[in-house]
């Protein structure tokens, strides 16, 4: 984590392990897996952001994950006045309800919200109105790590999501290199790379060398910058 | 889980259990939300039925009324001996037969250890 924020990266999106993670292609769904074989709780990432934390109090962190680990650990989130989690983003939760409808509301955390190429200019203005932090638009109708971007269409999407909210809206799925990301850029107020970094991490994961994900993320820093 | 709240098997950290039915359509580690509902406002009382049971009770209905059961509508067979001690002889009781059984016969037949 602390690599990611030395190599340029201004948000870090931490995914829980879920046994059921229906948002992710291959890539993530193997890191989903990889990380349940070791009993990686909701719990373990809390402590992991807790230590981060001791050294690094500015780098905004976002856990993704699935609502049912979030209810089954609804005490840490709710009755913490500084986790140092700044935001939620809870995939399975129906658009138009609040994380407080599941006992998992907490002023001091984010809803950040999936708005996608399918979704109602009705829904639009309900999710925009339960969100926070900022909207997560997905570029492409599939699951994380997926191809095929139709730049017109996401430009068209996210002008259209800046008329419900003054949030900044950022661009994720389907984002592979820095030049994808660049082009993102010019529409979007950020760009959000998950599936190309798990799999550098998994990777990596023997010989513990992170340098090529170091250069990635700086690669990316520049293109958007 | 799956786009819907429901009773789910399930850890102490959130996380699916794996589920085991003799049955395709109850091999799943949540309920249909309705009857999450039904259990929630006690208009409805679940019980269990093992797979040995349900298997009885697929071949005791086969035999004795030529009705081959599903074996989801097996396990409720399965359950009506029990259920009949609890009520009066002249009781009326409804048995809903989900589903035909002979989408089952494959399964059954393997565990009968019957070739065709």
């Amino acid at each position: 984590m602390h690599l990611f924020v030395k190599s340029g990266v201004d948000v870090i999106e931490i995914g829980v392990p879920f046994t059921d993670p229906i948002a992710e292609g291959p890539i993530i769904q193997k890191a989903h897996d990889r990380a349940l074989k070791k009993d990686i709780s909701l719990k373990n990432i809390v402590d992991m952001v807790i230590k981060f934390r001791e050294t690094n109090s500015q780098t905004p962190i976002v856990l993704m994950g699935y609502l049912n680990t979030f209810i089954a650990h609804s005490d840490l989130i709710e009755n913490s006045d500084n986790l140092g989690i700044d935001a939620l983003l809870v995939v399975d939760i129906p658009g138009e309800l609040k994380l407080d409808s599941y006992g998992i509301a907490n002023p001091n955390i984010d809803t950040i919200s999936l708005i996608s190429p399918t979704t109602s200019d009705h829904r639009i203005k309900q999710i925009t109105e339960n969100s926070s932090g900022f909207i997560y638009y997905v570029n492409l109708r599939g699951v994380t790590g997926s191809s095929n971007l139709d730049m017109n269409e996401i430009e068209k999407n996210i002008s259209k999501i800046r008329q419900y909210t003054k949030i900044p809206t950022l661009a994720g799925f389907g984002i592979k290199t820095p030049s994808d990301a660049k082009i993102l850029a010019k529409c979007a107020d950020g760009v959000i790379v998950g599936s190309s970094i798990v799999e550098m991490i998994d990777a990596a994961k023997e010989t513990k060398d992170f340098s090529k994900i170091e250069e990635y993320l700086k690669d990316l820093h520049r293109a958007i910058n | 889980m799956h786009g819907n709240r429901t009773y789910l098997l399930q850890d102490d950290d959130g996380q699916i259990i794996d589920a085991h039915s003799i049955s395709a359509g109850l091999d799943y580690p949540g309920i249909g939300p309705e009857h999450s509902w039904l259990k929630d406002i006690g208009r409805a009382e679940y019980v269990a039925v093992n797979d040995d049971e349900a298997l009885k009770a697929f071949h005791e209905v086969t035999e004795l009324e030529g009705i081959m059961p599903a074996l989801e509508t097996a396990h409720a067979f399965a359950y009506l001996p029990i259920l009949m001690k609890e009520l009066s002889p002249e009781a009326n009781v409804v048995v809903n037969v989900s589903g035909r059984g002979d989408k089952d016969i494959n399964t059954v037949a393997e565990i009968d250890g019957i070739k065709f």
